[in-house]
């Protein structure tokens, strides 16, 4: 039996290591039920994304 | 180092101290008390808001209190004095959802308010969230949702969870699902302000976040809020762009209380203060333009605190081009300082966490 290779130890390293899978997994469609805006109304979904206190700093 | 922005992209407001209901774990210090915003402090933010808008998007967050306790038409009498420069000023409620109703979404589709609701789940998800005479409070804030559905008005919701059970993680997110949400924010309970509480701080955290992902890659109706955030670092990573991203000046994320007090890096600190610093503001808009107290602020000393803490992360920690220096209010509140690295907030929303995604989204594609 093969032994299990190790983690890398940093984040950086991590995404590294699993580029292929990590590609695929930011470049996956957005599958989420889109709600219907209000009529006249355009909705952002970035906007609405910061109503959800999402600040810019992490 | 630890550069402020002069401008800021969000900014926070407190039209109103009280809120209607009275959540076990709340830590806001002023709830119970009914004190609003004036007319001539909304105008200090607004001229600030106006500037900074000529150079990007600016969105104003209407936090609390629960700001609809303001009524509609001393909501709509404050929002009416933000103007737009070249670029769009977008407005958005942090509200607990039991007062809305139609007068509200039509406040909402005219003024295009964004609206999140901050909701635990079902029961007994949801049993810390009460009312004043400790009633539950799930029947109002799902009548509230009732509403701005009816309305096609969509909507982003808030959790916290007090107990991260692995075994529930599927069940909490098809219930978000099925509220039709559009988005999830997920806190695991924490240590903040007037709630003394420890947090939980082991490795079922990680498992919840990896049982939450394995149900969010099979489903993906919902955002995570948390999941997108980790997946814009690694988005960044994999481009080669991390390091820059988390190299540029932060944003101040101000946050300006009822009677004009200005604080910073969010709403949390609002109201408290430190024997050591003194209060954790920056200014009073009734003193000095928005502009200038922002200006000025990494002079306070508690703020400097704060980037001498953002600072030690950046040397000492691996995660810091995606976490950025973590929460100065959990530090604060967690260890009585900001100029820290490590803690059990971090530890569950951002190491925890990006360990269980990448565990619940190889386990979801069988890896
Ligand atoms: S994960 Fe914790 S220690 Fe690391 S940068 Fe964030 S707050 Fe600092």
């Amino acid at each position: 039996m093969s032994e299990k290779p190790e983690e890398p130890e940093t984040l950086s390293a991590f995404v590294e290591a699993h580029r292929d899978e990590l590609s695929e997994l930011v470049a996956a469609p957005d599958r989420r039920a889109s709600c219907p805006p209000p009529p006249g109304v355009e909705f952002r979904a970035d906007v609405l994304l910061s109503a959800c206190i999402d600040p810019p700093n992490g | 180092m630890g550069e402020l922005a002069s401008t800021a992209s969000v900014v926070f407001l407190q039209p109103v101290t009280l809120c209607n209901l009275d959540c076990s774990y709340c830590y806001l210090p002023q709830r119970a008390v009914f004190r609003r915003m004036s007319v001539d402090v909304a105008d200090a933010v607004a001229r600030a808001v106006s500037v900074w808008s000529d150079a990007h998007p600016v969105h104003v967050v209407w936090h609390g209190g629960e700001p609809l306790v303001l009524g509609v038409p001393g909501f709509v009498e404050l929002l009416g004095r933000f103007r737009a420069g070249l670029h769009r000023v977008g407005h958005a409620v942090q509200t607990n959802g039991t007062l809305i109703d139609d007068a509200w979404c039509e406040v909402f589709i005219r003024h295009r308010v964004g609206v999140t609701v901050s909701l635990d789940g079902p029961e007994p998800f949801n049993r810390d969230r009460v009312t004043r005479g400790g009633g539950e409070s799930l029947d109002r804030a799902l009548r509230g949702i009732a509403a701005l559905r009816r309305h096609h008005l969509p909507f982003g919701a808030i959790a916290v969870v007090q107990d991260p059970d692995p075994d529930r993680a599927g069940e909490l997110y098809d219930w978000f699902s099925a509220l039709g949400c559009h988005s999830l924010g997920i806190n695991i309970v924490e240590r903040k302000g007037t709630r003394a509480q420890a947090s939980v701080d082991d490795e079922r955290v990680t498992a919840f976040w990896s049982a939450l992902a394995v149900h969010w890659r099979k489903d993906q109706r919902l955002r995570i809020r948390e999941f997108d955030h980790a997946l814009r670092y690694v988005a960044a990573e994999l481009d080669g762009r991390a390091r820059e991203r988390a190299m540029a000046p932060r944003d101040p994320l101000p946050m300006i209380g009822w009677n004009g007090d200005v604080t910073m890096f969010g709403p949390d600190l609002l109201g408290f203060s430190s024997p050591r610093l003194g209060a954790f503001t920056v200014g009073n808009v009734a003193d000095a333009e928005l502009t200038e107290i922002l200006e000025r602020a990494a002079e306070s000393g508690w703020v400097e605190e704060v980037l001498d803490g953002i600072e030690a992360c950046r040397t000492a920690c691996d995660h810091y081009a995606y976490c950025f220096g973590g929460q100065p209010a959990n530090k604060y509140f967690e260890t009585g300082r900001f100029d820290v690295t490590e803690t059990t907030y971090c530890r569950n929303s951002k190491k925890r966490l990006m360990k269980g995604l990448m565990r619940g989204v190889r386990e979801a594609r069988g890896a």
